[in-house]
């Protein structure tokens, strides 16, 4: 049976990785390859890297970090944050990643996700989408705007719309990241990552919330996510992978067990 | 080597390089190894053992079918330096070939064609190399895949490539991510590996072998129970990536370099 898989996440800022609330008050937690291969050794079932300033700062990504995270773990990763052309794809893919990771990029410029799938394969192609939820219904019937730029910006945009079309585009695989429930431990924004995971046929991914076991069983079984996202509860020795798995495990989550 | 350790047999004293399996050695333990080569029933094994994985000569076949950096890096973390190449002389003079892809059927096999690789891969095939295909790679030894309506593949194994058709719709197309595979039966590939390990796939289309008897490993998903792995002689081939599999890939891919098949 094909198993549900947890995936941190490192958010990196001057090749250390970081953990904030909603981009505010970031400390550092250390450094990302380290933590890419202690995750790896603990069972995690894949790694997403964002380079969280270079979209900001309009810099490429630091090829050098993904060039040793590669180098590093034997699973696959993401890499997201400062991609903007197809050649920026490319040095990331050669370097080592399996998947590039699209967000703001996509909203802009749609299509990017095309581009990136006919060129790399759909499997390529993740696109992260941050929707927040809004009563405006008449511009989202879904009841959830997708926004960028690290939350700050609204689009106007529904966001169930936004993953049909990405993935027509050539999305081989959504991530829902919650901007009401990042970084809060209160559990994962289910509404919304069920609409998601119902209206597409690619993997779904919930991110944001994660606190315990028990909000990744109901990603998995309430809101029908493939994989989930955890970042500050590992980051801060809170709980393990091996914590996580083994709860999982015992509620009937299939997760893999042995690596 | 220090004075009074026995004599090495040949092979070993043709090693320019410690072999790393064995670390450094004491004189005891030469003459344990000595005695092992002297059994007939050991003697396949040590002498396969013999080689460093340093000095195996491995290709890695570039047919524009996706990125080979994992497959490069996972085979480097063994200790094994990989030629990756489109040249038929060198994919001919290697002593292990290793057939990636990730990508699709039509143009995968308009890539091999444009660079006249499928006489290359039939000649190391039949000749007896040891010969590991991977994902796409796996895939298109077969006769024919359903992608692209219908492609016509190497046909190195009968059978056909086939599309998941889930009928329910939990089941994405792709498959992504950690599944078992369970072991039909014993192979050297799959030693030191518990049965039903998980493995990372990757793929919509998956391999179904005309002769039952080449499955060497199934997996179950979208409704069907699928051959993830196959070998038949010197031909091994997964659907799922051993590259990206972890700890528990990287000794399957140690076993493939330490493979003799039988002949």
């Amino acid at each position: 049976m094909l198993t549900k898989r947890i995936i941190p996440c490192l958010d990196i800022i001057n090749r250390r990785v970081t953990k904030g609330v909603k981009f505010a008050n970031n400390i550092d937690l250390g450094d990302p390859v380290e933590m890419a291969v202690r995750y790896s050794d603990e069972g995690c079932d894949e790694l997403v890297v964002y380079d969280i300033t270079a979209s900001a700062e309009q810099r490429p990504i630091d090829i050098g970090m993904v060039r040793e995270v590669a180098r590093a773990i034997r699973i696959p990763f993401a890499v997201g944050g400062g991609i903007a052309t197809l050649d920026d794809m490319s040095r990331v893919l050669l370097a080592g990643a399996e998947k590039i990771s699209v967000n703001s990029l996509a909203v802009r410029t749609p299509s990017i996700i095309a581009d990136g799938a006919r060129a790399f394969g759909n499997q390529c192609m993740v696109l992260g989408m941050d929707p927040v939820a809004t009563a405006d219904r008449a511009r989202c019937p879904s009841g959830y705007e997708v926004t960028t730029r690290g939350f700050r910006e609204r689009t106007g945009m529904d966001a169930v719309a936004w993953a049909r079309r990405a993935e027509a585009l050539g999305a081989g695989e959504i991530v829902v990241n919650s901007v009401d429930a990042d970084g809060t431990r209160a559990g994962f924004e289910l509404t919304i990552t069920r609409l998601i995971a119902e209206a597409v046929n690619v993997p779904v991914v919930a991110s944001g919330g994660a606190g315990c076991a028990a909000h990744l069983r109901d990603a998995f079984t309430v809101a029908g996510a493939d994989a989930a996202i955890v970042a500050g509860i590992l980051h801060t020795g809170h709980t393990t992978l091996g914590q996580l798995k083994h709860a999982l495990h015992a509620d009937g989550v299939p997760v893999r067990m042995h690596w | 080597m220090r004075a009074g350790a026995p004599a090495l047999p040949t092979v070993l004293r043709t090693c320019t390089r410690t072999p790393r399996f064995l670390g450094p050695l004491t004189g005891y333990q030469l003459r344990a190894i000595v005695f092992d080569i002297a059994s007939p029933l050991n003697q396949n094994l040590c002498l396969q053992h013999a080689q460093p994985l340093s000095d195996i000569m491995l290709a890695i076949v570039d047919y524009k079918a996706g990125n080979l950096t994992s497959v490069q890096l996972a085979f480097g973390a063994l200790g094994c330096d990989t030629t990756v190449t489109s040249d038929p002389a060198k994919i001919r003079a290697a002593e292990r070939v290793v057939f990636p892809g990730v990508g699709a059927a039509g143009s995968a096999m308009a890539h091999l064609d444009a660079l006249g690789l499928a006489p290359a891969l039939r000649d190391v095939t039949v000749r007896g190399t040891p010969f590991l295909g991977i994902c796409l790679g796996t895939q298109i030894l077969f006769d024919a895949s359903e992608e692209d309506g219908g492609t016509v593949t190497l046909g190195l194994l009968p059978g056909r490539a086939v599309r998941f058709r889930p009928s329910d719709r939990r089941d994405k197309v792709p498959q992504i991510g950690w599944n078992q595979v369970k072991a039909a039966r014993p192979h050297p590939l799959l030693a030191g590996i518990a049965d039903e390990s998980e493995f990372y796939f990757v793929h919509s289309y998956y391999p179904a072998p005309a002769d039952p008897s080449l499955t060497l490993g199934t997996t179950c998903y979208a409704g069907v129970t699928f051959s993830s792995m196959v070998a038949r002689g010197n031909v091994a081939a997964t659907q799922f990536h051993p590259e990206k599999s972890g700890r528990i890939g990287l000794r399957l891919l140690e076993n493939f370099l330490r493979w003799t098949p039988d002949t």
